[in-house]
């Protein structure tokens, strides 16, 4: 029912076409990310090509720089783990005066098997599960209201990652390396590490969709131990670097006969120059993910095992100017616990927490976690009551918990968060969340602001209409902004 | 709105509420008259204080309504309580930027009119009967937010500003908002895009057409805005670039060195457009520009994200790919092109393998819900064959173009009423057939083996429901794992919980708890012994089972009493003891002689018989009834026929075709996109903005043809305008509109639009012939012209939308790969067949197009080229230069594969010398002689180089320049047995394929 005078106008947009060339004249950079504009927009240019990766401004000074997204699959038990809740010790075993419809049948309430305790100057409390990460509470935000809109694992990955349940939309490290380009141009802008495979739903959590396909994550398979292994083509087994110097030697007399024949061009010597960026690429990729390079002291303080190995890989890479981090647990959903959660619980923060609390700790000796934002979660959290007996479900241990959309726990920390704090609040049992309820489209549009954006300007028109990682939702929670 | 007025429409004509309550011809003259007098005195009593305190009953109804409502005190109020509230709560829909129902809540004038309902949003001065305190209240229809509820202090604000009369400041009045009638009659009328098609005059060329240069209609056309702006077409290309342009412009391939010798020497003055036919000619052509019309249909070989584990393959995708390749190579005019592939199965003149085409339809994502498919059908057809984003319009009107929800629900329905079959038809003659019957049967045994499977679950759940009624009854009183503990006391129980089917306990609770009167007369005692409270049940169960001893059999079936008097109820849970054995006895015995006879047996049992019992399981409607564990074994045997078919023998092809409902259902407008909020009906049609006044509903199955017919109708202006520009943009690598699936009302006109009119209107006019529409852009002399830079145009016009030259372009990632292929002599020919994995060694050696499309799994050497993501209608594919295209060619085992060949085949004995060799790499690759630079640094290259060849790389040997870096390198080499160096000639031939000169297209 709009009619034409609500147009936006295209000058809206801060990556407009007009605008970059206003701010930055010809640069071959900015040529480059004119053409990726818009694939139905106004904005390819035959010249179009240089590399789109390129570091650009975002809407206004941002608080966070990069991010480590720590991504707990298949759903953390928050009342197992930040979100004590002494009432269920009250209720264990008992029918819980509320009832909220669950994913799978549940029963009665089921006390924590985790001893909690008291963290920080805020004091506020954790449980053994995280007692390593426990000692930076003072740096965290311990957001306690998440909730999301399904109790499925498929729709909640999508939704986490790209805002939306069902279709098919960029993710938010996409979005981001769109938005603002990334630091250093030989590693790529938006890496996704999982040991084994993909996670659940797999390349979807970290798709491009209609963005332009470079800001799609680079999945790494993190259980290779062999740098070679990790980055497609990244090592030629038969040719040296001095090899491959005399080919790019060869390759740039012919190159610049060719040019010197055609006149300048953008595209050409983008080319060009996407080779030398190759070349060092290389280099600096193996560099970056070989983490026997670190002394003894700092792989001792991350601990053996893959997740050790892949956070320390994260901090190598934002150390380097990679943009954005995901770290995910394993291939599948390994938190998710419908049965032997205690057991299995145990096992998976034990395999990671240590790494946790190392990485804090470099990244605040480094400085780095100032403009550095991490966050911590699943997709959701689990119930506060036991999941009973389904056939096919589960293996009817009936001491594990079905999944929670309806509250969960996500903690954020540096890039200007405001730490110490447990912000907002499940209802007494940790079913709902009730206080400062915030949805991941408000985490989204949280995330955004402390990255310098404004989420309902970062767009891209798409099919007739300019899409954003909110849609058309997401509040700014200030609370947790320092 | 309330519940009464859900029965009676509110009426159109007279605006709530009725006039008894407040007589709506008083109401304009209290309006009149209070305005004449400006000293209102009641305009001290106002306080804000009062206001808040609920204080109006100082004020009746009528005078404060009366009372000029824009007094200081009321606006303060509007402007402290109401616009921030509105704006907060409101606006997000209802404001500015959106007005779903037609809805605007930002102004008063626009609260007054309402939306679509034409229903008043507020009545001035009566908030008991205004919509807007209704929905807030969450009293009527509408529930207002719908995410959060206001609070009551919010409703009581509103509350009150409405009593007040709404005041509100003067404002410039928003603009009207134009109905969808209003909006597609000033878009006809105004918008470029819309109009007719008509060929443009013609103007005379001013320039001397040279005999290698003549100037044809599109030159005329294009030559006076290149005059206006003071520039001029360039000179045509030399012969080499020109057949390496049209080459790999119609083949997506690169011209051979005899090729190019061959055209270069033509002296037949008609040299030019020998090539285009003999191009055209090639059934290479049908590869190349099928891949453009699948980036369009968004094809991919799987189906997306598929839960479980399942085969996510679409094993018969390949057939629509192959039709597409088949349908251009034989010209099919584009009308029937686009007929074929909405409904190739409704069309007399269409061959039976012509329902591969139907594969537009089906080889989108396969999303879990099925609205999100259908939704992406509307959009793939309406962006990619009409250039309208009317998916736009699935959850509000369209908000710029004159697209109204119901538009979209109209197109939505003609999908919604068509869905694939189960077994896919085959498309191949009985001959052929035959040759596949070992297949065909071990596929027949598969689907048997499911069919017993199903036969098997068919029986079980008749078996169960039937012996067990007191144990669904049971549940269906109250189901919670509490309750469990208690029933597997009872004696009557015999299932154990997790023996209890959900569907079958559904469909126990759904029959029981339908209260029609057949269904009272066995069931009114168990809903009302069931409403009695747990304390004393016995005692008042037993007195109200009495007392109906005295009802009739109409109104009590005469069993059911019996059965409860029999043995008194201890509690609730014995009435499924009561009503189990009851239903199970009857049911047992039903073909026993007098139960026809017997009447009150007979009414048991009819109504024991009715579709919905949940003692009737339909064989054919096994489906519905499956509980996980039955889902995930018939989807497991299923997914192996989906592995078997994916595993066909090459040949035995299968069309993913679409299948009408018998009866296409009505489909009404989700509002809100939301599934469980519908609105009005939206018969199946096309579009009003395309259609003429009278819009027919469409009669034939679910419409498809008809759609199609209207979409390739001469009188719709998009349909031609758009596919030809999609085809000026391939050979330009620029189109004339820029924005080639939007052709709505934000599209400005194209700078070239008398081009586009001209091409769409003689495409039309001679049969939509699509290699005609090649050969006319393809002699122009604008298509001829040098890629070369010119300065002072580049001034003028730096994205060359004038067309002053030919764009330079990178090739695509088919071109590319293939080139790579074809130079290397690996490229194998093979028209059609079954996708391959082309990423993966050992490497296929087939053209790119047959490559397997992964939607959920895309492999990164696509990403990273700019391949069209196959989850959507892709309109222009991006285009980047980054580092990981340069590293596939530095170091992917597919480049050093291809370099190795290119070399093999430069061998010592026919080329001694390395000037030789050089100068065969040279032809091989770029079709032409090396310069003599070229030669010295070719030679160069090979000789210093040379010496590294036979010794195994040495740490000790690299420069240290690179410093850190090279010792990665070595603890590389250290860490793993080196692997071959590779010969001088693969390295040479290997930078000979990174060059420029390959990689791009002048």
């Amino acid at each position: 029912m709009n009619d034409k005078n609500l147009l936006l106008p295209v000058e809206e947009c801060s990556l407009s076409r007009r605008s970059l060339l206003r701010q930055c004249g010809t640069g071959l950079g900015v040529l480059g990310l004119v053409g990726l504009l818009g694939d139905d927009g106004l904005l390819q240019t035959a010249q179009a090509g240089a590399n789109p990766m390129m570091p650009r401004p975002t809407h206004f000074p941002g608080t966070a720089k990069r991010v480590i997204h720590l991504f707990m699959n298949g759903g953390p038990s928050h009342v197992d783990t930040f979100d004590p809740k002494t009432a269920l010790q009250k209720y264990d075993g008992k029918k819980l005066p509320l009832d909220l419809r669950t994913e799978r049948k549940t029963g009665a309430a089921m006390a924590s098997p985790f001893k909690f305790k008291k963290y920080g100057e805020c004091g506020l409390e954790v449980s053994e599960l995280f007692q390593k990460t426990a000692e930076h509470i003072d740096d965290i935000a311990v957001i306690r209201s998440m909730y999301a809109d399904a109790p499925n694992h498929e729709p909640s990955l999508r939704l986490m990652n790209c805002g939306e349940s069902r279709l098919v939309r960029p993710s938010m490290g996409s979005w981001v390396t769109y938005g603002m380009g990334t630091e250093n141009q030989n590693l790529p802008g938006f890496v996704a590490l999982c040991p084994n495979g993909y996670p659940t739903v797999g390349t979807q959590n970290w798709q491009t969709a209609f963005l332009p396909g470079v800001f799609q994550g680079t999945h790494v398979d993190t259980r290779h131990q062999d740098v070679k292994k990790l980055i497609e083509n990244i090592v030629n087994p038969h040719t040296s670097y001095e090899q491959q110097k005399q080919q790019l030697e060869a390759l740039k007399k012919l190159n610049a006969m060719h040019l010197d024949q055609r006149g300048p061009d953008p595209a050409l010597n983008a080319r060009i120059q996407s080779y030398e960026l190759a070349y060092r690429m290389q280099m600096e990729a193996t560099d970056a993910f070989d983490v026997s390079r670190e002394p003894k002291h700092v792989l001792e303080a991350y601990g053996e095992g893959v997740q050790a190995r892949q956070i320390l890989i994260a901090r190598r890479l934002v150390e380097r100017g990679v943009r954005y981090v995901q770290v995910w647990h394993d291939k599948g959903q390994p938190w998710d616990n419908h049965d032997d959660l205690e057991v299995n619980h145990r096992r998976l923060a034990g395999q990671c927490d240590q790494a946790i609390d190392a990485l804090l700790n470099d990244l605040k000796k480094s400085g780095l976690l100032e403009d550095t934002l991490v966050i911590w979660g699943g997709e959701f959290g689990r119930t506060p009551v036991v999941e009973m007996p389904t056939k096919g479900s589960n293996a009817g241990k009936i001491n594990g918990r079905d999944h929670n959309h309806y509250g969960f726990t996500v903690w954020m920390a540096g890039g200007g968060v405001k730490g110490g704090q447990a912000y907002g609040a499940t209802d007494e049992f940790g079913f709902k969340a009730v206080e400062n309820r915030m949805h991941v489209h408000d985490l989204h549009a949280t995330i955004l602001k402390l990255l310098g954006f404004d989420h309902k300007r970062l767009t891209y028109r798409h099919a007739g209409r300019d899409f954003r990682l909110t849609d058309v939702h997401g509040e700014i929670h200030e609370g947790l902004i320092a | 709105m309330n519940s009464e007025l859900i029965e009676s429409p509110p009426p159109k004509t007279a605006p709530r509420p009725p006039p008894h309550v407040i007589p709506i011809t008083s109401r304009p003259l209290l309006r009149v008259a209070v305005s004449q007098n400006p000293t209102v005195h009641v305009r001290g009593r106002f306080s804000i204080a009062a206001l808040l305190a609920g204080c109006v009953v100082a004020i009746s109804a009528s005078t404060a309504r009366c009372a000029d409502a824009n007094n200081e005190d009321g606006i303060r109020f509007f402007e402290e309580k109401v616009r921030p509230l509105l704006s907060a709560k409101c606006y997000e829909c209802h404001g500015p930027e959106k007005s779903e129902s037609g809805l605007r809540l930002d102004s008063r004038a626009s609260i007054l009119r309402g939306g679509a309902s034409d229903t008043p949003a507020a009545q001035d001065g009566d908030p008991e009967h205004s919509l807007l305190i209704e929905s807030v209240k969450h009293e009527g229809d509408y529930e207002m937010p719908p995410d959060e509820p206001l609070s009551e202090a919010e409703i009581d604000h509103l509350h009150q500003w409405i009593k007040m009369g709404m005041p509100w400041p003067e404002e410039a009045p928003v603009k009207p908002t134009l109905t969808v009638e209003q909006r597609v009659s000033v878009h006809r009328s105004e918008h470029w895009s819309l109009q007719p098609v008509k060929s443009p005059t013609i103007p005379e060329s001013d320039t001397t057409s040279s005999v290698d240069s003549p100037r044809t209609k599109i030159d005329r056309l294009l030559e006076p805005k290149l005059a206006d702006a003071g520039l001029s077409f360039s000179p045509v290309a030399d012969r080499r670039t020109l057949i390496r342009r049209a080459t790999y412009d119609l083949i997506g391939l690169p011209p051979t060195q005899k090729q190019i010798d061959a055209f270069v020497n033509d002296e037949r003055p008609d040299a030019w457009p020998r090539l285009i036919d003999q191009l055209l000619d090639s059934p290479h052509y049908g590869e190349r520009w099928a891949r453009h019309w699948l980036d369009v249909a968004r094809y991919a070989d799987t189906r997306g994200y598929s839960p479980g584990g399942r085969d996510k393959r679409f094993p018969f995708a390949y057939t629509y790919r192959d039709w597409v390749i088949k349908a251009f190579n034989r010209d099919l005019p584009y009308d029937d092109f686009v007929r074929c592939q909405l409904a190739a199965d409704m069309m007399d003149s269409a061959e039976p393998a012509d329902l591969a085409a139907l594969g537009f339809l089906t080889v989108g994502r396969q999303y879990l819900n099925r609205l999100d498919v259908i939704d992406d059908q509307v959009d793939a057809v309406t962006r990619g064959i009409l250039g309208l984003t009317v998916s736009c319009a699935r959850c509000h009107d369209h908000k710029f173009d004159a697209i109204p929800t119901q538009d979209y629900y109209s197109l939505f329905s003609i999908f919604e009423n068509c869905s694939s079959p189960d077994e896919l038809p085959l498309i191949i003659d009985e001959a052929e057939k035959a040759k596949f019957s070992e297949f065909l049967g071990k596929l027949e045994a598969e689907k048997q083996a499911i069919e017993k499977r199903l036969d098997e679950i068919h029986e079980q759940l008749k078996t169960q429901t039937q012996e067990h009624p007191t144990d669904y009854l049971a549940r269906v009183i109250e189901s919670s794992a509490e309750r469990e503990a208690f029933l597997q006391e009872q004696d009557f129980i015999s299932l154990k919980p997790i023996e209890v089917h959900p569907r079958l306990l559904n469909r126990w609770k759904a029959f029981v708890n339908r209260k029609d009167a057949a269904r009272m007369k066995v069931f009114m005692p168990w809903h009302e012994l069931l409403a009695l409270g747990d304390d004393g049940f016995a005692e008042s169960a037993q007195r109200k089972i009495e007392g109906w001893n005295e009802l009739p059999a109409e109104k009590l079936n005469p069993l059911v009493l019996d059965a409860l008097l029999q043995q008194p109820l201890k509690n609730k849970t014995e009435l499924a003891r009561v009503y189990g054995k009851l239903i199970h006895d009857q049911w047992g015995a039903r073909d026993e002689e007098n139960a026809k006879s017997d009447p009150s047996r007979k009414a048991l049992l009819d109504l024991l018989s009715l579709d919905d019992s949940p003692l009737v399981i339909k064989r054919e409607k096994i489906r519905e009834m499956f509980d996980q564990g039955q889902r995930n074994d018939v989807a497991k045997r299923e997914g192996k026929i989906n592995e078997l078919n994916s595993n066909a023998p090459e040949g035995l092809d299968r069309a993913m075709i679409v299948v009408d409902r018998e009866h296409p259902g009505v489909t009404r407008v989700m509002i809100r996109g939301n599934a469980g909020r519908r609105g009005e009906e939206a018969p199946r049609r096309f579009l009003k903005l395309l259609s003429p006044e009278d819009r027919p509903v469409f009669q034939n199955g679910a419409g498809r043809l008809e759609l199609a017919d209207a979409i390739v109708s001469k009188d719709n202006p998009l349909t031609a305008r758009v596919f030809v520009n999609r085809v000026w943009m391939h050979h330009f690598n620029q189109p004339l509109v820029d924005t080639p699936s939007d052709f709505g009302i934000q599209c400005p006109e194209p700078v070239q639009r008398d081009v586009l009119d001209f091409l769409a209107a003689d495409f039309m006019q001679n049969g939509w012939s699509v290699k005609r529409l090649h050969r006319q852009i393809m002699l122009s002399h604008a298509y001829r012209q040098s890629s070369v830079n010119r300065d002072d145009c580049l001034q003028v016009d730096p994205e060359n939308r004038l067309w002053w030259r030919m764009n330079r372009r990178r090739l695509e990632f088919e071109s590319f790969r293939d080139s790579l292929l074809a130079v290397a002599g690996n490229l194998d020919a093979k028209l059609f067949g079954k996708s391959a994995p082309i990423t993966t060694a050992p490497f296929s050696h087939r053209r790119t197009i047959y490559g397997t499309i992964d939607r959920q799994d895309l492999p990164n050497l696509f990403r990273a080229f700019d391949f069209a993501s196959p989850d959507q209608s892709v309109s222009k594919r991006s285009r980047t230069i980054v580092p990981q295209q340069s590293l596939f060619m530095l170091n992917s085992p597919f480049a050093i594969e291809q370099s190795q060949q290119l070399v093999a085949h430069v061998n010592s004995e026919s080329e001694p010398t390395d000037d030789q060799r050089i100068a065969k790499l040279y032809q091989t690759i770029f079709g032409r002689q090396p310069t003599a630079e070229e030669l010295e640094i070719g030679k160069q290259f090979v000789t210093v180089a040379e010496p590294q060849l036979s010794e195994p790389e040495s740490p000790e040997a690299q420069s240290s320049e690179t410093g850190k870096a090279d010792e990665a390198a070595q603890s590389d080499a250290a860490s793993q047995t080196p692997a071959a160096s590779l010969d001088v000639w693969t390295r040479y031939a290997q930078m000979l394929l990174m060059t420029n000169e390959f990689e791009f297209i002048d």
